[in-house]
């Protein structure tokens, strides 16, 4: 289905929506399908900086999958380290000393890990009355190495330390994310702008059950019965998106039985 | 056929026009003509246009400005003056062969607060979802504009109300600025009811001449205070406002809001 055509649908039922809102009816339903059915999956890439531990995710990104360094797959790391190289804090900005590990040498080992932190990335702003959100918010992405006792501070010691290499594009990042957005300059004849692009055709029509749906939450066109109608579609199209998305790349889970 | 003139005063008296005087004759036909080409479809207008004798210039407008000498574009002050606007087509810019769609009417405060604000559910930006609407200017505006806040491409078909006696400026669809309904001869009927599908011609005969007998009676009850002529005149009345109702429904359900097109 093209943007025009979907769009011309969800007229069909909320005739008085403008630009704005049936594009936004229909990336709502498409982060939803994402979200509940992680049918849209694309990587990311990130540069490696020697002593950098943590690194910006894309706002987008809602599940990490899998990660590659330098095209090799690297494991999660199980728990975290107990000393943080910590960048959240920007000694340059305004005088305040976190105390930063020193930058690690290269090492042999090349016994890498990613973890994930939940916690906002903001190197802009230190100060916590500074925040600003100019980016979102954005998940930090952890690249430790694993050496014997390679950082040892206040009488602790760890065996993991920052990654110390120093590499454009090293990171590669396979995840979940929300869908494309549209855009003013979209040619509307085409079925591969904003969502429709990361939804399979085949699945068009589930897009649009959902944001029909919405449209009729609506408080000036709020119509019960149609919204329980086209919701349990979008419901059961999502569950079928599920379905697809697991025995496309999938293999499934044998679970064990006793007998 | 028969001249609207007598076809009036079959409906009421041979003296109409001696009774009544031009005036009012052209002023009721206006009236009748307003409320029944109101209960029609933009989709019915259209077609009672397109079909008549009518050149396109006298319902379609492509220029965003005429002027100011024969013809006014529709980005023109007093462009909607005595107009009703049927469709408004925004072309999709750099189309080859030309595609135009649509627009829908947009509310006119929303147009000119929120509809401009990026952030706004009611922000307008997509050229194919085109919309128009009324500036507080009085002009005619269609969003979202081309690259660089030019006018897009468009064609408005619209259609003006007749009006009798009044100077004819600027592409109207009713050339009745120097004449009156009586002029009207048999052959030139169909003028008067451009815009309007000749199966509902009959009910704006009948709405005129329910105003010509109210007129009347209002004569009568308020200047002569003669009840028993009145009561003669609300039997006529009576009779008339049948024919109408049933003249309404056919028309409604005909040409009226519920056909396809209704919807934009």
């Amino acid at each position: 289905m093209t943007k025009l055509q979907i769009k011309e649908l969800l007229k069909q039922h909320h005739p008085h929506l403008s630009s704005k809102l049936s594009d936004l009816y229909l990336e709502l339903s498409a982060d939803k399908i994402a979200q509940d059915s992680g049918i849209i999956n694309r990587t990311f890439l990130l540069s490696s900086t020697a002593g950098k531990r943590w690194y910006p995710l894309d706002p987008i990104i809602t599940k990490v999958e899998k990660v590659y360094f330098r095209d090799v797959r690297i494991p999660r790391l199980i728990g975290e380290p107990l000393i943080d190289d910590d960048e959240i804090y920007t000694p340059s900005i305004g005088g305040e000393s976190p105390n930063p590990l020193s930058t690690p040498s290269t090492n042999l080992n090349n016994k890498r890990f990613w973890m994930l932190s939940d916690y906002d990335f903001d190197i802009t702003d230190y100060a916590e009355d500074l925040i600003t959100s100019s980016d979102g918010r954005q998940l930090r992405l952890g690249i430790v190495e694993r050496v014997v006792n390679a950082v040892t501070r206040d009488g602790k010691s760890t065996n993991y330390q920052s990654c110390s290499i120093t590499e454009a594009n090293s990171i590669r990042i396979y995840a979940h994310s929300t869908a494309n957005k549209f855009a003013s300059t979209d040619d509307a004849t085409t079925q591969t702008v904003g969502p429709l692009r990361d939804i399979p055709i085949q699945f068009h029509d589930i897009l649009l059950s959902g944001a029909i749906a919405r449209g009729y939450k609506d408080p000036t066109n709020f119509k019960s019965d149609l919204y329980q109608f086209f919701n349990n579609e979008f419901e059961i199209g999502i569950k079928k998106m599920k379905k697809f998305t697991r025995t496309k790349t999938g293999t499934g889970f044998i679970k064990p039985q006793a007998f | 056929m028969i001249a609207p003139i007598d076809k009036i005063k079959n409906l009421t008296t041979e003296d109409v026009i001696s009774l009544f005087g031009e005036d009012i004759l052209n002023s009721c036909f206006e009236e009748a003509f307003k409320f029944t080409n109101n209960l029609i479809t933009d989709n019915s207008c259209y077609e009672a246009l397109v079909s008549s004798d009518l050149e396109t210039a006298s319902y379609r407008t492509t220029s965003s400005s005429g002027g100011g000498t024969t013809a006014l574009g529709w980005n023109d002050d007093n462009y909607l003056k005595n107009r009703r606007i049927l469709f408004a087509n925004r072309e999709i810019k750099d189309s080859s062969p030309s595609v135009y769609l649509e627009c829908a009417k947009l509310d006119s405060n929303i147009s000119t607060t929120s509809a401009s604000i990026s952030t706004s559910i009611y922000y307008e930006y997509d050229p194919y979802t085109p919309k128009y609407y009324i500036t507080n200017a009085g002009k005619l505006q269609i969003i979202p504009l081309d690259t660089g806040s030019a006018l897009p491409t468009a064609e408005i078909y619209y259609m003006t109300y007749p009006r009798f006696g009044e100077q004819i400026i600027y592409s109207e669809t009713h050339k009745l600025g120097s004449t009156n309904f009586s002029d009207i001869q048999k052959e030139a009927e169909h003028t008067l009811f451009y815009g309007i599908p000749i199966q509902a011609r009959e009910l704006v005969y009948i709405q005129m001449a329910l105003n010509l007998i109210q007129y009347y009676m209002s004569d009568f009850v308020h200047e002569e205070e003669d009840t028993e002529l009145s009561n003669l005149l609300a039997s006529q009345v009576v009779s008339l406002d049948k024919d109408r109702k049933e003249l309404l429904q056919f028309v409604v359900t005909k040409f009226g809001v519920g056909n396809m097109g209704d919807v934009k």
